[in-house]
């Protein structure tokens, strides 16, 4: 056990100082890792982020059933009663004209006057339904609409089936672009790497050489080398998180100077910590990975 | 058919029966070797360049393969032994190369030292050994130095003392003087005769016949990969002189 200690301690060692004796071709790996994590990580917060606010959206589902002006008493309230015993909603709010409009003047305080100009009528009363979590999906929600459509009175019934299945779409497209152009980024990135471990063990062949002669075990002699990638790895793994949350930053604080209304709601989220911890892991993977290739092809005995 | 075990249980060191070894098809380097070297023994190895002593070193630490016959070192079957097994067999063996085969990173401490941290020696035993055997070989006023900046009678010494730093079962020494003043060379073979007196083996593969003569020693001399016989070298040598 001290033994294995100790030759820890020797690996390490001179992996560091074999990092720092070729630094320049050590920064290329390092650096091909570092570009290759980044990239798979900006893909991956992107997915994140746009999950978070297709979850929210998600969670606003509501369908919005929009009455003409002229509707009739006994229409209005038939419509009522079949919202009110419909097995879906969870809850409905009616909202008069009046209402909209002071809706309006809340959101859009800037055109305040404007939206006095146009008077009361411009928006249609209508009755916000909010339906249960079990019936959210789209097709249940185009079933639960429909049955609304034949009452007489109702202008128009609206709810986002489209826009939820478009940007789940694209969170799925962002997922698979990550899959496809991360994965061909990690295999270069391996590949660096077993390059660079190839050409040190090249310049220290006659070095290898003489490890060997005098009794040297495999593993003692490879421990280095191997080393040497996964702290390449770790190292590119931690700078690719640090670019990621200068990126991050970056990006969130637009968000909240300069996009305006329509994100403010949106809180930009980072890498959990165990998604870091992902992260660091898989870089040193993909450094031990490179090391091994190298280490498998060019250290047989 | 060779009977290994009686081989592996008696005192025999280095065991050859018809060993031939060629680099190309054809040229033999080494052609139907037979003979042994005992435990405890101590051999001079002689012949001209190219008459295949360093081949014959070269064999024995399994860095070449043997092409015909057959080769025992140490009661192991040498060109039979598992690639992963081969650093186990090599750190019963002391080597001094011709070429030192220093590493030249690593300062003149370190070099005989990593011997010891390759075997999992705790640390006060390697830097005890390590002085010790530096002192011994007259080189303890470098420790710090690297290889490089040695002269080639110092990286030798240094060489010398890395393959002694582990006291092995067997010591093959390709021509450990050769760069070394006569006085010095004398202090070396006193130094193999101490360990060759604790139970190492010596193999010394040499042309120096001075050293040879002195020392008094079993000696196997080698002729374009054939042995012949010491005495009728020395003739010829001696012949040589009486032209003179």
């Amino acid at each position: 056990m001290l033994e294995q200690l100790s030759n820890l301690k020797y690996f390490i060692v001179e992996s560091l100082s074999n990092i720092w004796r070729n630094k320049i071709v050590n920064l290329l790996s390092i650096g091909t890792i570092t570009i290759s994590l980044f990239i798979l990580g900006i893909f991956f917060l992107a997915g994140l982020n746009l999950s978070a606010v297709i979850e929210e959206w998600v969670e606003k589902v509501q369908v919005n059933i929009y009455l003409k002006s002229d509707i009739t008493q006994n229409n209005f309230l038939y419509l009522k009663d079949r919202i009110e015993t419909s097995p879906e909603v969870e809850e409905y709010k009616y909202i008069s004209t009046r209402d909209a409009l002071d809706d309006f003047k809340d959101i859009f305080s800037k055109y305040e006057t404007f939206a006095e100009q146009l008077g009361e009528d411009v928006f249609p009363a209508s009755f916000e339904i909010k339906i249960k979590n079990e019936f959210r999906t789209p097709e249940m929600i185009e079933k639960f609409a429909q049955r609304f459509e034949s009452i007489n009175g109702i202008e128009e019934i609206h709810y986002d089936r489209d826009w939820i299945q478009r940007l789940n779409t694209i969170v799925k497209l962002i997922q698979l672009a990550a899959l496809v152009i991360g994965g061909i980024l990690v295999l270069a990135a391996i590949s660096t790497t077993s390059n660079v471990i190839r050409m040190t063990i090249t310049s220290r062949k006659d070095e290898i050489e003489i490890m060997r002669l005098v009794g040297a075990s495999n593993s003692f002699i490879k421990g280095p080398f191997f080393f040497e990638g996964l702290i390449q790895g770790l190292l590119a793994g931690g700078f690719a998180v640090i670019m990621l949350y200068l990126l991050y930053d970056v990006t969130s604080n637009y968000i909240k100077t300069s996009a305006g209304m329509f994100f403010t709601f949106m809180d930009l989220q980072f890498l959990s910590d165990i998604h870091i911890v992902v992260f660091l892991i898989g870089g040193m993977l993909v450094g031990t990975l490179g090391s091994l290739f190298s280490l498998g092809r060019f250290l047989k005995v | 058919m060779v009977d290994y075990d009686s081989i592996k249980s008696s005192d025999i060191m280095v065991h050859l029966k018809n060993l031939s070894m060629s680099y190309q098809r054809g040229v033999n380097a080494l052609d139907d070797l037979s003979f042994q070297i005992k435990k405890g023994d101590f051999v001079f190895l002689t012949g001209p360049s190219g008459a295949g002593k360093t081949t014959l070193l070269r064999l024995i630490l399994r860095e070449v393969y043997p092409t015909r016959g057959e080769l025992l070192v140490n009661g192991k079957n040498v060109p039979k032994i598992p690639d992963n097994k081969v650093f186990l067999f090599r750190r019963d063996i002391g080597a001094i190369f011709q070429d030192y085969k220093l590493l030249n990173k690593k300062t003149v401490f370190e070099n005989v030292s990593f011997v010891l941290k390759v075997l999992g020696k705790p640390k006060r035993e390697q830097r005890r050994k390590t002085f010790d055997l530096l002192r011994k070989v007259g080189i303890q006023h470098k420790l710090h130095a690297f290889p490089p900046s040695l002269s080639g009678g110092e990286q030798q010494r240094v060489a010398i003392a890395r393959a002694l730093v582990n006291s092995p079962a067997l010591l093959l020494a390709d021509e450990p003087t050769g760069n070394l003043d006569p006085d010095l060379a004398v202090e070396i073979m006193k130094l193999f005769l101490d360990i060759n007196h604790s139970g190492t083996t010596v193999i010394v593969a040499t042309h120096d016949r001075e050293l040879i003569h002195m020392m008094d020693k079993r000696v196997i001399a080698l002729e374009r990969g054939k042995v012949v016989p010491w005495g009728y070298r020395k003739r010829v040598f001696d012949d040589l002189r009486e032209e003179e």
